[in-house]
């Protein structure tokens, strides 16, 4: 111990406080700024043998909600568990298939988990609760990483395979090799069923669909369990994502130890001049992953076991790093063993760290998402979050991983700038709140659908009875309504639905949505004028394309054109395949990427070979580049208008968002001042169909708002606009800004699928409106959630927007993007706060 | 009859190599080649054609200065005109064509051009067929006389669509492999396609992009060369190991020498057991209806009598509305009559045997037992499985039976053709359109007596005399290549 620790240290004792941690940390510099207390809480549980008599169940007790199910299951209801991580839900279905096979030897089962790690945890899980119940039981696993002299092995021979959605995606067009799985399939498990939301989440849904399908065909109608973390609509998304019907359990009778959860604040940086742009000085600030790595290294030098969640591989990478060189600076001048954990380590690196974990050689992981879900990691006393996890699903999930069984455990949110975190600091009892985030899954995106119309043709001819699977929820039928001024060009189209006949038998899609009358037959007819599918539904439409369409269904993407990140020379990067239009705008030839503390230029951006990709190579600048866009909505087919009153209107429909990316600036880091004038961008416009929410005033809202701000508060005018017509423009501006960076608040959704457009007038509404859409061709639903929970995302907005203590012109904590396409100008908070207090009356009222 | 019309695009041109066009060109022996986009003519006219200086190459995109002016080109080729209008203002020309008597209204004919394009929009579930209108204003359709196909070279070999009554086929190319359109003078169009990976060296199973390249740097070009070159000359080149030099060799052999190279006979039929050999016909790839199961019984194999009768069974559905009838005659007749013996079928393990059950299952449960129990073997499979290596340019029958010396009759049909036809004859159920039932019979027992051909090579071969030579080359087939060297 060197002699200049500061005083008031005390390595002693094992920090599992906000007190301890304020008493203990070297340099401690007030950054706790709240603190949530969690008692312990005792489990509640039954005698095994109240539901399974016949069973030799090798524990004490089970929870009563494990129970509860186990019961629902054995009444042949499908079973949603929402409950908290580590609370037994994988006994539930566990045990009840154990039950089931007692009842019908050879009753098979199918398992799904999001990761193949995953699987590979449960599987050895599983086949030991067999083993311990003395039951002739096989789980095997079977997937991309399954030997092929193993597979027939495995699909003759076991009683439960455990899988995912990609291997499904690709097993079920050989469905006759499975037929002994298939023909006695009785129970299929959608586990972590709250990860599948978005576009993934549109996929998984229809991939069950096919694999229900087909297992339909060979006289199996399984019953379902979804499993998931804690959301708001455990039911609801699990009927969504299987078009079944479901009983819930969402009680967790399992017991917890006490917990205390610190929010955490880092010191300002003093990385910059703090300039004129706020962004600017935002990105100079110290980083939420350096924090987490010297709490990482304080708690791992006094023992407490931790576990720290970044948000990018190349994150944990380097802030396993830091935390090891700020170990080296520690006053205890200890050794730490820390290593990085994420999905691009191989399968032996990981399973070393996952050991290291749970037999206590490592002092601490940083890890991406990949350990949120429930690989056992044995007994871990902290979990360190570097930044709001962007849902309250995912804060607890990655709380949970701490505090295993009834250990005392401690939680630490490291907050960055960004909006959603200061909300959290703002306000952590919406951490506490009951109504966590809805799981948002859409059904309508015409794009995934129709390539599981061929998915499906190809693994059996499609005929009428196959509307019970398909048609399902396209949200065809437009609005209604005469109220919007302007009027839906669309007309006269000979694919239009709404003049197809009803026929055949029509289901709901289990929510009592009505069915979506005639979408098959437009997505057949499509295919057909495509010279993809032949026949008809009446005898049997097949597929006719090349082969293998599902080779074209990528999990993460609606179309299968993505461009890869490539990076100049030897080495990866691990930045996700890019659609177009991010790829357009962030990574154009000169765009300057700031990827986990690494600064990369772009080089090149090709898409006129097979495989798009664009080029990085590593570059060290005080620079950053912004892209500017123009960008139109246009061919609005509304869907669904609320009319709110004195010229006030929300509504939901499709359009088309028309973006050119046509210009970058590159800016000084810390001053924020332009380096040069503005560069041309040689890149084609976008245009996307997709999913759009819109927000209609009346124009003499402006005039309202701006009464109530005083002269100097408002913008200098910007020709043609005067300072007041500017200034509500920058309200209207940072109102949709707003709703994009809060609306995870309350929706499982990523922002990075949405954009938005304000304007003071639109010929589509006839007003003051601002827009908000998804960015993902065909949509992804989330605009179209934000529509349906529009009163309590502006609610937020308003919140957080008022609580910043920043500038009128707001801050990135509150009102800027950097995704904004127009240098964050102009935005302005007072009148932001104004129209929403505005719309909110109109909402509230309605 | 019929003409045959070789799709090529400039990535094909990029990617292949002389030599493998030139060994696709003998593959499929076309009257032309098409070049699917301008980017193609541009390419060929840069290399002053290469492997295509002797055969006709067809450009319907070539510059500006070359689409504007006058008559459309047209070939004549296997009893049908073929039209390549390069603009709209040659397309205008076809009526001219006619009136000259250069077209023979009487058959069939076939207008070339990229003119019309498929597009698909899948956020509105709808498709469109771009350019229709200006293409139909210059062709005028009405002034016609005779039946025109019109073949749009941006949409792929297996596009078949009526916009508006105008038949209109793709004939451009799929990802990864060449396509070739025989064009008839009643109409039909059938497309062949061979996979890139099966030109040149890369036929040669085993053998990839890097290994052909390094054994064309050690001077083999022809699989004659490679099966020359034997086991322990293969294993020297660079990545190759053994189980993948064996495998290299005695695919190279079975190709040079147009004999199967049989390593085993692990669980190939019992030799005492005469099988049965199947074929059947069906409306598609995820069949709804399996209308006609061709089963060949002989009576003798080697000169020996056996268990069969000797006969050609068609089980034939004629009726739409008789669905199953087929699979069920079939397996009626092989519960009383062939239970116990093997069904061979080729392909059988990825398609005919499951399409069988799923049809018995659907069609008459009460035989799916017989069928269920029913030995099955798919030679195809076995020797994908390793037990054996095949002749052929492909593993597709006629190409195997062919390199086995079996001469069929060339229908010129494939399964996808067949299988339209009896689609249409459900659709339509006119005189017109009804198929010609005894032929495609014929065409069946054809199948099977090619099918029967292959099993008995892999049931002859000896796979104690599997030789995958040593580089001395102790057959014919190497010992001639060695004879010329010294020549």
């Amino acid at each position: 111990m060197t002699g200049d620790a500061p005083t008031g240290t005390d390595v002693g004792s094992r920090p599992l406080t906000a007190d301890e941690l304020e008493r203990t940390l070297p340099g401690y510099e007030g950054q706790v700024v709240d603190r949530i207390e969690q008692p312990a809480k005792p489990g509640l549980t039954v005698d095994p043998a109240t539901v399974l008599p016949d069973l030799d169940v090798p524990f004490d007790g089970l929870y009563e909600h494990q129970a509860e199910a186990i019961a629902a299951l054995q009444d042949g209801a499908n079973v949603a568990v929402s409950t908290a991580t580590a609370s037994g839900k994988t006994y539930i279905y566990g045990l009840y298939f154990a039950w089931l096979q007692r009842r019908r030897p050879g009753a098979t089962a199918l398992f799904t988990y999001p990761t193949k790690a995953l699987s590979g945890d449960q599987v050895t899980e599983l086949n030991d609760l067999y083993d311990d119940l003395g039951l002739d039981v096989l789980v095997e696993k079977y997937d991309g990483d399954t030997p092929a002299d193993r597979k027939r092995a495995i699909r003759d021979r076991a009683d439960v395979v455990v899988t995912n959605f990609a291997g499904l995606n690709v097993y079920l067009p050989h469905h006759h090799r499975w037929r002994s799985t298939f023909a006695d399939c009785e129970l299929v498990v959608v586990d972590e069923a709250h990860a599948y939301t978005g576009v993934q989440g549109m996929h998984v849904a229809w991939i069950l669909r096919r694999l229900l399908r087909v297992l339909d065909r060979y006289g199996s109608d399984p019953q379902l369990v979804c499993s998931s973390a804690t959301v708001g609509n455990p039911v609801e998304h699990a009927e969504r994502l299987t078009g079944r019907p479901f009983a819930l359990v969402d009680e967790d009778t399992s017991p917890r130890g006490a917990r205390e959860i610190v929010f955490w604040d880092p010191p300002a940086g003093d990385g910059g001049s703090g300039g004129d742009d706020p962004l600017a000085a935002a990105e100079a600030g110290r980083s939420a992953n350096a924090e987490a790595a010297d709490l990482l290294a304080h708690l791992g030098l006094s023992g407490v076991r931790t576990l720290t969640f970044v948000r990018s591989r190349q994150g944990a990478e380097v802030t396993a790093k830091q935390a090891e060189r700020a170990a080296g600076r520690h006053p205890t001048d200890g050794y730490l063993s820390v290593r990085p954990y994420h999905a691009g380590h191989g399968k032996e690196t990981r399973r070393g760290t996952e050991h290291g974990l749970k037999s206590g050689t490592l002092d601490g992981v940083v890890t991406t998402n990949a350990l949120e879900l429930g690989i056992d990691v044995g007994s871990v006393d902290a979990a360190v979050l570097a930044g709001y996890p962007g849902s309250r699903q995912s804060f607890w999930q990655q709380l949970g991983r701490a505090g295993r069984g009834t250990d005392d455990a401690l939680g630490v949110l490291v907050a960055r700038s960004d909006a959603i975190d200061q909300y959290v600091l703002d306000d952590p009892g919406y951490l506490l709140e009951d109504d966590v985030e809805d799981a948002v899954l859409d059904l309508s995106n015409n794009v995934v659908y129709a390539q599981h119309v061929l998915c499906g043709a190809n693994e059996m001819p499609l005929t009428d009875d196959d509307r019970e699977w398909f048609d399902v929820n396209g949200a065809h039928r437009p609005a209604d309504d005469g109220n919007e001024e302007w009027s839906s060009d669309r007309s006269g189209d000979p694919q239009s639905v709404q003049d197809r006949p009803a026929q055949g038998r029509l289901p709901s899609d289990g929510r009592g949505n009505p069915p979506d009358e005639g979408r098959l037959d437009a997505a057949v007819g499509m295919w057909k004028d495509a010279g993809k599918l032949v026949g008809d539904l009446d005898r049997g439409v097949q597929y006719a394309g090349p082969p293998r369409p599902e080779a074209d269904v990528d999990m993460y993407a609606t179309t299968g054109e993505r461009f890869e990140v490539r990076l100049r020379g030897d080495g990866e990067i691990d930045i996700a395949d890019l659609a177009r239009g991010r790829a357009y705008r962030d990574f154009h030839p000169g765009a300057l990427v700031l990827h986990d503390g690494v600064q990369y230029e772009a080089v090149a951006l090709r898409e006129d070979t097979p495989n798009p990709y664009v080029e990085l190579q590593r570059v060290s600048t005080n620079e950053y580049t912004r892209t500017q866009h123009t960008k139109e909505v246009t061919d609005l087919d509304r869907r669904e208008v609320v009319d709110l009153g004195g010229g006030y209107r929300l509504g939901w429909g499709m359009g088309t968002v028309n973006v050119h990316y046509d210009a970058y600036t590159r800016h000084e880091i810390g001053s924020g001042d332009l380096v040069g004038g503005p560069r041309p961008l040689e890149v084609p416009p976008v245009d996307l169909r997709t999913g759009v929410t819109w927000v209609r005033t009346p124009p003499e809202l402006g005039e309202r708002v701006l009464d109530g701000i005083p002269g100097e508060d408002l913008l200098a005018a910007d020709a043609p606009l005067g300072e007041r017509e500017y200034t509500f423009l920058g309200g209207l501006h940072g109102a949709e800004h707003a709703m994009i960076k809060l609306a995870p608040l309350e929706l499982h959704l990523s922002k990075s699928d949405l954009g938005g457009l304000s304007t003071l007038s639109h010929p589509a509404t006839g007003g003051p409106t601002w827009f908000v859409h998804d960015a993902v061709d065909g949509g992804v639903g989330f605009a179209r959630s934000i529509f349906g929970h529009a009163s309590a995302v502006a609610r937020r907005t308003r919140e957080r927007v008022a609580a910043c203590d920043c500038g009128v012109q707001g801050c990135p904590s509150c009102l800027m993007d950097h995704q904004c396409g127009n240098r964050n100008e102009p935005l302005h908070a007072p009148a932001t706060v104004g129209i929403l207090d505005a719309v909110l009356d109109r909402l509230d009222d309605g | 009859m019929s003409a045959r019309l070789t799709a090529l695009s400039a990535a094909h041109l990029d990617r292949l190599a002389p030599r493998q066009v030139a060994d696709c060109l003998a593959y499929f022996d076309p009257d032309a080649v098409v070049l699917t986009d301008a980017a193609a003519g541009e390419a060929t006219r840069a290399t002053q054609a290469g492997p295509l200086a002797d055969v006709e190459v067809l450009a319907p995109n070539p510059p500006p200065y070359l689409a504007n002016r006058g008559l459309p080109r047209v070939i004549d080729a296997g009893g049908v005109d073929v039209v390549v209008p390069a603009s709209h203002d040659q397309l205008a020309g076809v009526a001219v064509l006619e009136h000259e008597g250069t077209v023979d209204p009487a058959t069939e004919t076939y207008v070339v051009s990229d003119l019309l394009e498929v597009a698909v929009e899948p956020t509105e579930l709808a498709a469109r067929l771009d350019g229709r209108e200006a293409y139909l204003d210059a062709l005028d359709p009405g002034a016609l006389d005779g039946s025109y196909t019109h073949v749009a070279v941006t949409a792929p070999p297996s596009y078949r669509r009526r916009w508006d009554g105008m038949r209109v086929v793709g004939g451009g190319t799929p990802e990864s492999e060449v396509a070739t359109l025989s064009l008839s003078p009643d109409g039909t169009v059938c497309t062949r396609s061979i996979r890139e990976t099966r030109l040149g060296l890369r036929a040669i199973a085993g053998v990839g992009a890097t290994t052909a390249a390094r054994l064309r740097e050690r001077g083999a070009s022809e699989p004659d060369d490679v099966a020359a070159m034997g086991v322990p000359d293969l294993r020297a080149v660079d990545g190759v190991g053994r189980g993948r030099a064996e495998e290299i060799a005695d695919h190279a052999t079975a190709i040079a020498e147009g004999r199967v190279v049989v390593s085993d006979h692990e669980g190939f039929p019992d030799p005492d057991a005469e099988p049965i050999f199947l074929d059947v016909e069906t409306d598609g790839l995820t069949p709804t209806a399996v209308w006609l199961v061709g089963v060949l019984d002989r009576s003798r194999r080697d000169g020996q009598a056996t268990a069969g009768d000797g006969r050609f069974r068609p089980f034939l559905q004629r009726d739409p509305d008789a669905d199953g009838f087929a699979v069920e005659s079939f397996l009626s007749w092989y519960a009383e009559h062939a239970a116990g013996r093997p069904v061979v079928a080729y392909n059988g393990r990825e398609f005919d045997f499951p399409v069988i059950e799923r049809h018995a299952a659907e069609h008459c449960p009460e035989l799916l037992d017989h069928w269920t129990t029913a030995p099955t073997f798919d030679p195809l499979a076995w020797a994908r499985d390793g037990h054996a290596a095949l002749p052929g340019r492909t593993n597709g029958l006629s190409d195997v039976a062919a390199a086995l010396g079996w001469d069929g009759d060339d229908t010129g049909l494939t399964g996808a053709a067949v299988a339209r036809r009896y689609r249409r004859w459900c659709r339509e159920r006119t005189a017109e359109a009804e198929l010609d039932w005894d032929r495609h019979v014929e065409y069946c027992e054809d199948d099977a007596r090619a099918l029967a051909r292959v099993y008995d090579a892999l049931a002859r071969a000896d796979p104690t005399a599997h030789d995958r030579g040593t580089g001395g080359g102790s057959d014919a087939g190497s010992m001639q290549g060695r004879l010329t060297d010294f020549s």
